[in-house]
């Protein structure tokens, strides 16, 4: 006969509600197979039988609460009839919860011993040799709440993965957020990730291996037949996952609009010729500074996609993507709403130059709520960028051109730059991506907004 | 090679020191004309006299001050501690004076001590009689601390210890003087300072020492029935702590379960468990499991005691919920 009986689910628990019983009594049960189904503080959790046997009893009915460690159910050796449902009146009352000492824990498994094998201590171990105790003891329990211990609800979208696994996973370019963990609460462990990277279907494309640091500053290549092979560096791979995990997962659409910028390039020359060389300011920090203040305006453009629910982010935090000859780097000028246009000058170009010089802290990449990605040093008409996750929009440069513009029927040389904003459609829609541009255009093309 | 009971491979290596090098002798309660209560000094009064092998008062503190004072003028005496348990009187001796005088005296003088005793309980002698405290010892610097789970282990590394210029806390067990094994004959040490893989396996590693050394492979054995590879490493040498074979062995099985009869709490899995999370944490697929003891002070009651202390049971069900199969 063994007792079934209230268990703790998680730290602050102190008395469980048995909400749904899987068996009835009388009827058979096999040690892990769910027994019942228990809320406590923190969730709804199915509990497994701990032994087989015939549930001979319900002592604690549906509906009603017992304190942790309270017998609800007894799980016989099927030998013995069921006796009669019990009365609630029987069930342990709820204010009786308190943690219970160790000792009366201790006597509790003494019964459940009590059919256990006789005192060992054959020939060979004389003196409290190892037993032959087949039931597990006060030892074992405190391992097993650490091991057993269920998800707790704050972790909440924390996804919960051995340091193994993860490991693992980043060696082999596998993508966590597609895989299900089987360990105790949900954890993700080694097997999980070994069998998501063997998985052919993958949603993600699994990437080689890492082949060692040296590789990391340097790719090499090696001939091969008729093609050149070019293994990536580790940044590399990541960057390719991670940009195809965006195109492919992030509806992209993409709306442009061409900016006066005769008055924004006429401040920066004013502004450089009022300033010391080393605070110059360029057009991109102008560009920052315009789509940072439009962001303050539009939190719905501020957000990120976060598994079925949209994230706002309170932060404005401008990703800046910086092309260098082998790799892609965005870096992140945080807070950019509040800073001046000298302080954004100053720590972009300080944030660029660590990346160049390969000197970034991992801080450096964290936290971009919005990127901005310009060419127009290279002479583009232009172009669509691809959304820097977990971004839900990105602002495509294009260059300054001269062009003849048609102002109140007159024909007037003008300076006009073609930004486009990619969208991920399931964060914003049209309208506001709409709104949203016109607000940078005419933070842009009244740039004193700007200074302010 | 000679089956051996583990008190016998003691007395085999208190023998052949004693044969070997005239500055040793033994001192404690009960070691000569009872030959001791464990019988681990059995004849040796007998064989050596009564100036090497001293019957003392019931004096710890005197016990373990005379040997100090024995080793610094250059004698290499071996204290017996009737059990663990009782040295607690003697705790300034052993920790204010044997660990800390080589460091004091600038490395001019140097304390050549063993200090047998056994630990462990189950067999119902109360609170004051049944603990396990390696941990103790274990965690203060100038002493070594060793604790052996096989006869060869105890009469290689007793010899050893007897060697030994530093203090060695030899922490022997109750509960395993009869356990049996072979014993190589004549010269036989084993070094106070590594630890190693007494079973080789792949899914899960069981570190343990002493009496648990033999839980734990027997645990092993039975896993091994039901389809689980686990990897058990002794750790007979508590400090200096050798954790090589435990983070080569986690490397490989990213699973780990300690197991001692002491105490969790502030325990030698305690430490394990640290050590493995600061130069193998990338390689855990698993919180590490520690067993030891119901943190309470040893049950008499026959059945209380049963459970109070971990046995096959406890490591077997451990195992099998860290690989997620119970």
């Amino acid at each position: 006969m063994a007792s079934v009986q209230m268990p703790r689910l998680s730290d602050s628990m102190e008395t469980g509600k048995i909400l749904r019983w899987l068996k009835k009594e009388g009827e058979d049960v096999k040690k892990g197979e769910p027994l019942v189904e228990i809320e406590s503080d923190k969730a709804n959790i199915e509990v497994e039988a701990y032994a087989s046997g015939k549930l001979s009893k319900i002592v604690v009915p549906e509906g009603e609460s017992a304190a942790i460690g309270a017998v609800i159910a007894e799980i016989g050796d099927g030998a013995s009839a069921p006796s009669a449902p019990s009365t609630p009146a029987e069930a342990p009352k709820p204010q009786a919860a308190k943690p219970e000492p160790q000792v009366a824990k201790a006597q509790r498994a003494v019964a459940a011993t009590a059919q256990a094998a006789a005192d060992s201590g054959g020939e060979q171990y004389p003196h409290g040799g190892p037993d032959d105790r087949t039931e597990v003891g006060a030892a074992a329990q405190a391992a097993l709440n650490v091991i057993r211990r269920p998800a707790e609800q704050e972790d909440g979208e924390r996804q919960r993965v051995s340091p193994v696994a993860r490991r693992i996973a980043e060696e082999q370019g596998v993508d966590l957020r597609h895989v299900q963990g089987t360990g105790p609460g949900g954890r993700i462990t080694k097997e999980d990730v070994e069998a998501a990277a063997q998985r052919p279907a993958a949603p993600t494309p699994t990437l080689p291996r890492e082949r060692g640091r040296e590789i990391e500053r340097q790719p090499t290549a090696r001939p091969t037949g008729e093609v050149e092979v070019v293994e990536l560096t580790k940044l590399q791979s990541t960057v390719a996952m991670r940009l195809a995990q965006s195109m492919f997962s992030a509806p992209h659409f993409y709306v442009t609009s061409e900016i006066a910028m005769d008055d924004a390039v006429r401040l920066r020359q004013m502004f450089n010729e009022a300033v010391d060389k080393s605070e110059s300011i360029s057009i991109n920090d102008l560009i920052v500074k315009a789509v940072a203040l439009a962001l303050t305006k539009f939190p719905e453009v501020n957000a990120s996609w976060a598994d079925g629910r949209i994230e706002r982010k309170r932060d404005i935090n401008i990703g800046i993507a910086v092309g260098l000859p082998d790799r892609l780097i965005v870096p992140v000028l945080r807070n950019a709403d509040q800073k001046s246009l000298k302080e954004i000058a100053t720590e972009s170009k300080q944030l660029i130059e660590r990346a160049r010089a390969n000197k970034a802290a991992a801080q450096d990449y964290m936290g971009n709520t919005f990127s901005i990605s310009n060419l127009g040093m290279y002479d583009v008409d232009q172009f669509t960028a691809i959304i820097n996750p977990p971004d839900s929009g990105i602002l495509a440069i294009g260059s300054i051109e001269d062009k003849a513009i048609v102002k109140d029927g007159q024909v007037v040389p003008g300076k006009r730059m073609r930004v486009t904003l990619s969208v991920d459609h399931r964060v914003f829609y049209g309208v506001t991506a709409a709104q949203f541009l016109q607000e940078v255009k005419r933070l842009l093309q009244s740039p004193m907004a700007l200074v302010l | 090679m000679a089956v051996l009971a583990m008190r016998d491979a003691l007395n085999q290596a208190l023998r052949e020191e004693m044969k070997r090098d005239q500055a040793v002798f033994l001192l404690g309660e009960d070691i000569g004309l009872y030959d001791g209560s464990f019988k681990v000094t059995r004849g040796l009064m007998k064989e050596f006299g009564e100036r090497r092998v001293l019957d003392t008062p019931i004096a710890e503190e005197i016990i373990v001050g005379t040997a100090i004072g024995a080793a610094m003028s250059g004698l290499r005496p071996v204290a017996e501690m009737m059990t663990v348990n009782f040295i607690m009187v003697a705790m300034d001796q052993v920790v204010n004076a044997a660990a800390h005088i080589r460091y004091m005296f600038g490395g001019g003088t140097k304390v050549p001590l063993v200090i047998r005793t056994p630990g462990g309980g189950g067999h119902q002698l109360g609170a004051q009689h049944s603990h396990s405290h390696e941990n103790w010892f274990a965690h203060v610097p100038g002493l070594k601390v060793v604790a052996p789970g096989t006869p060869a282990d105890a009469k290689g590394m007793l010899k050893s210890a007897i060697r030994d210029d530093n203090p060695v806390m030899f922490i022997e067990n109750e509960g395993t003087y009869a356990v049996k094994g072979e014993v190589p004959d004549g010269e036989h040490l084993v070094p106070l300072d590594k630890n190693e893989v007494k079973r080789p396996g792949e899914q899960i590693t069981i570190c343990a020492h002493s009496r648990m050394l033999i839980v734990a492979m027997d645990a092993a054995a039975e896993l091994e029935k039901d389809g689980i590879s686990a990897e058990v490493v002794d750790m007979r040498a508590l400090r200096p702590l050798d954790m090589a074979p435990v983070i080569a062995s986690v490397k490989k099985t990213s699973r780990l379960i300690t197991v001692e009869e002491g105490w969790r709490s502030f325990g030698i899995g305690s430490e394990i468990a640290s050590r493995v999370y600061e130069e193998a944490f990338d390689y855990l697929d698993a919180p590490v499991a520690r067993i030891g003891a119901a943190e309470v002070p040893a049950p008499y009651n026959k059945r209380l005691e049963k459970i109070a202390f971990p046995g096959k049971a406890d490591v077997i069900v451990t195992a099998k919920a860290l690989l997620g199969k119970n």
